[in-house]
């Protein structure tokens, strides 16, 4: 069913939404009408998910009016949300993770009845999966079920309070691109049956794929509205970030030289005691960037802990440029040349409440200069900590603010600053740009490339095709806690990608073995 | 009327008063407590006042009590900046004692001058060992340190009364130690009070709290740790080891508290050495926001309130439990003038 | 050694006697855990219940209403406790303590207040009950069906809780509030309303539990009369597994263990008897350190939980 322009289902009128001194929105129009795909556009930061939680009741707008079906209204709460009709899934599932599928659905419906009507729910939620091509286990429990079922529970969650809109979050960031075109499949079906879909995304390709139209925004402010076949990926991207965008660079050539990391036989476990590495093997050379790709929840969290020390290994060796590192201790791996950016950059890469000078020597502060026997030499770390701020050009009001205050792209900057400060041989880092602007990925990228032309292996794990593809020099998938094949960067395309993702191992022959599947 | 806007000096300035502000509350709400009970809450704070600071033996009184609410109070204070709930100072003060006391009775007592501070080292180590149940507990097994040092709390209690009947009991009827020697008692300071020089030990303590927590790396890993294990683990500190180390500078720290009592107060170890005071530091830590600093100032403040409440029990009859009663509601107070601060001036939540 | 039948039937008759406050005090903190609210303060709601409770057995001449003074100053207790930890978001450690101090200050103060020094006032406890017929069944009789009637509710109340936080929807709305705040918040549920209904719920069973203590214990009051149980229902929660008959039988293993003083010296065992006392401790501890490692705890459990964080 085509998008009926003569009914909008939704219409938001200047919204603004200010934290403190901050508009996250200023004076946003939005409308929807009704059976179509509409995506809201725009990089990390700017404003689509705050509008979003303003339309679900989670915020309440400063300024501006929401009229629903025609009719102004307040919504105070998700709840009031819901009974509008509105429906919406989170970026960051709303699950909880030890109560099963039925219960999660079930959760805070209004209805009479003190016990829980487990039977009648699972027939309905059947009912619905049926209907619109959504495979879920109503018996089972969360933690058992795959990611991309998550997200079929969360959209079920949605369709069992029967809403006609319903809202995505970037809901692709966790699915491997079959199972994207599962859920583009699904979403056109919805569409079919008269609902109106809201898709919040910042990546292009998928925007022009499945939308109907375009509502960018930048800096909590609207640049454009479009009809999706009117337009295309580049006048989007210009539209998103305000520049054209810089879809490819130089790379530029660089020896590799010898193996300074080699990975043989290493198999590890995870926080829920169930095996996560199963028998991982690979080498990294001197002066490459090996991008390891995969969406996460396969293992990449592990590998990155177990390389550093994190986390114990179960069985096999690790070795350092020639030194077996397997048993060391986290400061003795650093010592040795090791960096690691973590992907959770703000719980653990960075101790919020701590200055930025602190955060800078994070790693130092025992060893010399910082530290004259048992005493700190304040002197010395401020000395330090404001080289490195001119250095990588962090910008903050002084070395002494609290980290928390600054900017994600400027925490980056202190984790990178403090890593790379001291020529690491290994450079670990895992997903690097989630959630920074444009500007601070860019700035990501040239400092690793930098880092490659100086002789250093880098392991870039990453879930972001598009930066894997532009940075590797050879790309593998991790995929279940096993490596599905290696390829070099010029026989790799997003659809070799994708298979891998999906379970396929393959190699530089291109000849399919397929993994084990679920 | 919001106060976001005040500059940094204006807000520092509103920081110090809430918690004298909150304090006053509190003691208008003890007041009406007072009033329940059928005494005049301004003659039982004159009382108050009188008996805390009103002559010299008045002074000693409270500074003999501040000595050991400063001790475990760091104790704690020291253990809550990095973070490691050390409810288990009582514990860990009755177990110092222990040491002390078994020390002083044998071996240091027949040392001069040293004597007295083998003792206190004893007790430290012992206060320390009592701590690093915990210490290895929670590093090794990841056990919730809270209960375990509670629980460990009523066990020293118990140890110490069973020694006190038994194994270290004096000849007589009372159930305590015989007298430590001359050798191993701690002087006292001010004649005429019973003032020891446990209370200067107190202070270098306090001094040495501080240098280790702000100014050493050890200092700076253990908060680092507390604030934040995983960043910490990740940028190479060792996690483990700081928990414990915690606990046993902490555990070491509230020994002293129990040499104090048994080598200054008490010249001997006997049942119910302590009156709480391992509970208060809690309230104390808190409410000196963990710093030395201010835990030294409630310390003294804590101390006044404790003796002086001895002389409205003496004159009036009001139970000595008001202490405590008002040292809680400070604290509960002072909670609720922390929020009210944070959320006029708009930050985070800790 | 012989051990006679009937020391074995006293250890296990008293034994379930004395598991009865614990399992009170553990199901009213599993409650307030399962909401996501780590209730440290309920060592302070039990002395104020067991003071209450004695207060107002004396002042009324009725157990009963002894009983509903406990209940009602320990959910007033954990509304402080509620309102320190859920409104004003403070760290749920620091505002358990407070009211753990300040219920140990203000019932050792206002007893001493109403009674002075020296007396020692008595109230009689609540007697046993005879169900007629099973209490004379040989062995299972006494141990079983010779008890007050609290133990009886308490026993009542393991299936109706494990029937309401597993097959109901405010059981289901309390644990998601405890895994997931989140969650609940965005399918409509007040987070903050089902938080203080918890701990108070909580406040209230530890009241019974401090109430029983003096009530039906001893009949009288002591200052710090509670000695820590309180905190091993704590440690008996997690024991537990936040499970109703995990508590359960983790409560009775415990009470056992604290009966066993009294039967070791009936049973003319020489053993001084603090190191009986620290019996409950020990264990306390060892089944911290056995458990540990297995534990399901709520996720939610010890954050505050605010809506507007960008």
């Amino acid at each position: 069913m085509a998008p009926d322009s003569k009914s909008k289902v939704l219409e938001m009128k200047g919204i603004t939404k200010k934290f403190g001194d901050l508009s996250a929105n200023n004076n946003v129009d939005f409308e929807l009408f009704r059976g179509e795909i509409h995506g809201l556009l725009g990089e990390n930061g700017a404003g689509k998910s705050t509008l979003m939680n303003v339309l679900y009741g989670l915020y309440q707008p400063t300024h501006g009016e929401i009229h629903v079906q025609g009719k102004r209204e307040i919504i105070k709460s998700p709840l009031e949300a819901i009974d509008l009709g509105i429906g919406m899934v989170h970026q960051h599932f709303m699950l909880t993770q030890t109560h099963t599928v039925t219960e999660n659905v079930l959760l805070g419906l209004k209805s009479k009845g003190f016990f829980l009507p487990f039977d009648s729910a699972e027939k309905k939620i059947m009912d619905l999966s049926k209907k619109y091509g959504l495979q879920v286990n109503p018996k089972a429990k969360i933690w058992q079920i795959s990611v991309g079922e998550q997200q079929r529970v969360e959209i079920i969650k949605a369709l069992y309070r029967d809403v006609d809109i319903l809202i995505l979050d970037e809901p692709t960031s966790v699915l491997s691109p079959q199972e994207v075109n599962s859920l583009f499949a699904t979403l056109k079906s919805m569409v079919d049956q008269g609902l109106s879909i809201i898709f919040i995304t910042h990546k292009l390709d998928e925007v022009m794929q499945v939308s109907d139209r375009v509502t960018v925004l930048r800096d909590g402010k609207v640049v454009g509205k479009v009809k999706t076949l009117d337009t295309n990926k580049e006048e989007l991207a210009n539209m998103m970030v305000g520049r054209p965008l810089i879809t490819s660079f130089e790379k530029g050539s660089v020896e590799a030289t010898k193996n300074i990391l080699e990975i043989k036989n290493v198999r590890a476990k995870n926080d829920r005691n169930l095996i996560a590495l199963k028998d991982i093997s690979l080498d990294v050379k001197g002066g490459e960037i090996l991008g390891i790709a995969g969406v996460d929840g396969n293992g990449q969290s592990e590998l990155a802990e177990v390389l550093t020390g994190i986390r114990k290994t179960l069985g096999g060796k690790i070795i350092l440029d020639g030194k077996d590192i397997t048993k060391l201790s986290t400061q003795a791996i650093r010592n040795l040349g090791v960096a690691y950016t973590p992907e959770d950059r703000m719980n653990v890469g960075i101790i919020l409440e701590y200055s930025v000078s602190e955060n800078l020597v994070l790693d130092k502060f025992s060893s010399s200069p910082f530290s004259k026997g048992l005493f700190m030499n304040q002197s010395e770390i401020d000395k330090y900590a404001k080289k490195l701020v001119s250095d990588f050009g962090i910008r903050t009001p002084s070395i002494n603010v609290p980290a928390k205050q600054l900017s994600g792209g400027n925490l980056q900057k202190i984790v990178l600053a403090r890593e790379l400060s001291s020529n690491p041989k290994l450079i670990i880092v895992h997903n690097p740009t989630n959630g920074l602007d444009v500007g601070a990925i860019e700035y990501v990228h040239q400092t690793l490339i930098e880092n490659r032309k100086k002789g250093a292996a880098i392991l870039l794990i990453s879930t972001e095709l598009e930066e894997i593809l532009s940075l590797s020099d050879r790309i593998t998938v991790l995929y279940e806690g096993e490596l599905m094949g290696m390829v070099p960067r010029a026989e790799v395309d997003i659809e070799k990608m994708g298979l891998m993702m999906g379970g396929s191992k393959l190699d530089s022959n291109s000849q399919e073995s397929k993994g084990e599947r679920r | 009327m919001s106060l976001s806007f005040a500059k940094p000096t204006t807000r520092t300035i509103i920081r110090t008063l809430i918690p004298i502000g909150t304090a006053l509350l509190a003691f208008v709400v003890t007041g009406f407590l007072l009033l329940a009970g059928g005494f005049d809450p301004l003659e039982a704070y004159g009382l108050l006042l009188k008996g805390s600071v009103g002559g010299v033996r008045e002074v000693g009184e409270t500074l003999v009590r501040t000595t050991s609410l400063l001790l475990t109070g760091l104790a704690v204070g020291f253990a809550f900046r990095c973070r490691v709930w050390n409810i288990g100072a009582e514990g860990q003060l009755y177990f110092g004692a222990i040491g002390a006391v078994v020390i002083a009775l044998t071996v240091a007592g027949q040392i001069p001058v040293f004597g007295v501070i083998i003792a206190i080292i004893f007790a430290m180590i012992f206060g320390a060992g009592w701590a690093a149940i915990a210490g290895v507990l929670k590093s090794r097994l990841g056990v919730n340190e809270i209960i375990v040092t509670v629980m460990l709390n009523f066990i020293a209690i118990l140890f110490v009364d069973f020694l006190v009947h038994g194994a270290l009991k004096a000849p007589g009827f009372e159930p305590q130690s015989a007298l430590i020697p001359l050798t191993s008692q701690l002087p006292i300071l001010i004649e005429g009070t019973r003032l020891h020089a446990g209370f200067l030990v107190a202070i270098a303590a306090a001094v040495l709290i501080y240098l280790i927590l702000f100014k050493t790396k050890t200092g700076f890993s253990l908060r680092a740790t507390g604030v934040n294990p995983k960043a910490s683990g990740y940028a190479g500190i060792n996690v483990k080891r700081s928990i414990l180390l915690t606990l046993l500078i902490s555990g070491a720290v509230a020994g002293i508290a129990g040499a104090c009592l048994v080598q200054g107060v008490n010249d001997r170890l006997l049942v119910g050495i302590s009156p709480g005071y391992g509970f208060i530091a809690i309230i104390i830590a808190l409410l000196g926001r963990e710093h030395p600093l201010g835990i030294t100032f409630v310390a003294i403040f804590f101390g006044a309130l404790m003796s002086g409440a001895n002389l409205m029990y003496q004159t009036m009859g009001i139970p000595v439990a008001i202490a405590e009663t008002l040292q809680a509601l400070v604290l509960i107070f002072a909670l609720v003038g922390e929020f009210f601060a944070r959320w006029k001036f708009k930050e985070a939540p800790k | 050694m012989v051990i006679e039948i009937a020391v074995i039937v006293t250890l296990l008759a008293s034994g379930l006697g004395l598991s009865t406050p614990l399992l009170f005090a553990a199901l009213g903190e599993k409650i307030a855990e399962r909401a996501g609210v780590l209730n440290l303060g309920v060592e302070g709601m039990m002395i104020m219940g067991a003071f209450a409770g004695f207060m107002g057995a004396f002042i009324s001449g009725n157990i009963a209403i002894g009983f509903l003074f406990g209940i009602l100053t320990g959910a007033v207790m954990a509304s402080l406790m509620a309102f320190l930890n859920v409104t004003l978001r403070t760290n749920q450690l620091v505002a358990g303590l407070a009211v753990w101090l300040l219920g140990l200050g203000l019932s050792a103060f206002l007893y001493r207040l109403a009674f002075g020094i020296g007396t020692a006032p008595r109230v009689e406890p609540l007697a046993a009950i005879n169900i007629p017929g099973f209490s004379d069944i040989p062995f299972v009789g006494p141990v079983l069906f010779n008890h007050d009637p609290l133990v009886y509710i308490g026993w009542a109340m393991v299936p109706i809780l494990y029937i309401i936080v597993f097959k109901t929807r405010i059981g289901l709305t309390l644990r998601t509030v405890g895994e997931n705040p989140r969650q609940a918040d965005t399918q409509g549920i007040s987070v903050v309303r089902v938080r203080y209904y918890a701990v108070m719920i909580g406040g209230a069973m530890a009241g019974v539990a401090g109430a029983y203590l003096s009530l039906v214990m001893v009949g009288i009051f002591v200052e710090d009369m509670t000695g820590a149980r309180g905190w091993i229902a704590i440690a008996l929660v997690i024991f537990g597994r936040w499970h109703p008959i995990g508590i359960m039988g983790a409560c009775v293993l415990f009470g056992m263990v604290d009966a066993l003083q009294f039967s070791l010296q009936a049973a003319g065992v020489q053993a001084p008897h603090q190191i009986m006392l620290m019996l409950p401790y020990i264990m306390a501890i060892a089944v911290m350190a056995f458990t540990y490692k297995r534990t399901t705890q709520p996720a939610g459990i010890g954050q505050a939980y605010t809506r507007e964080e960008k």
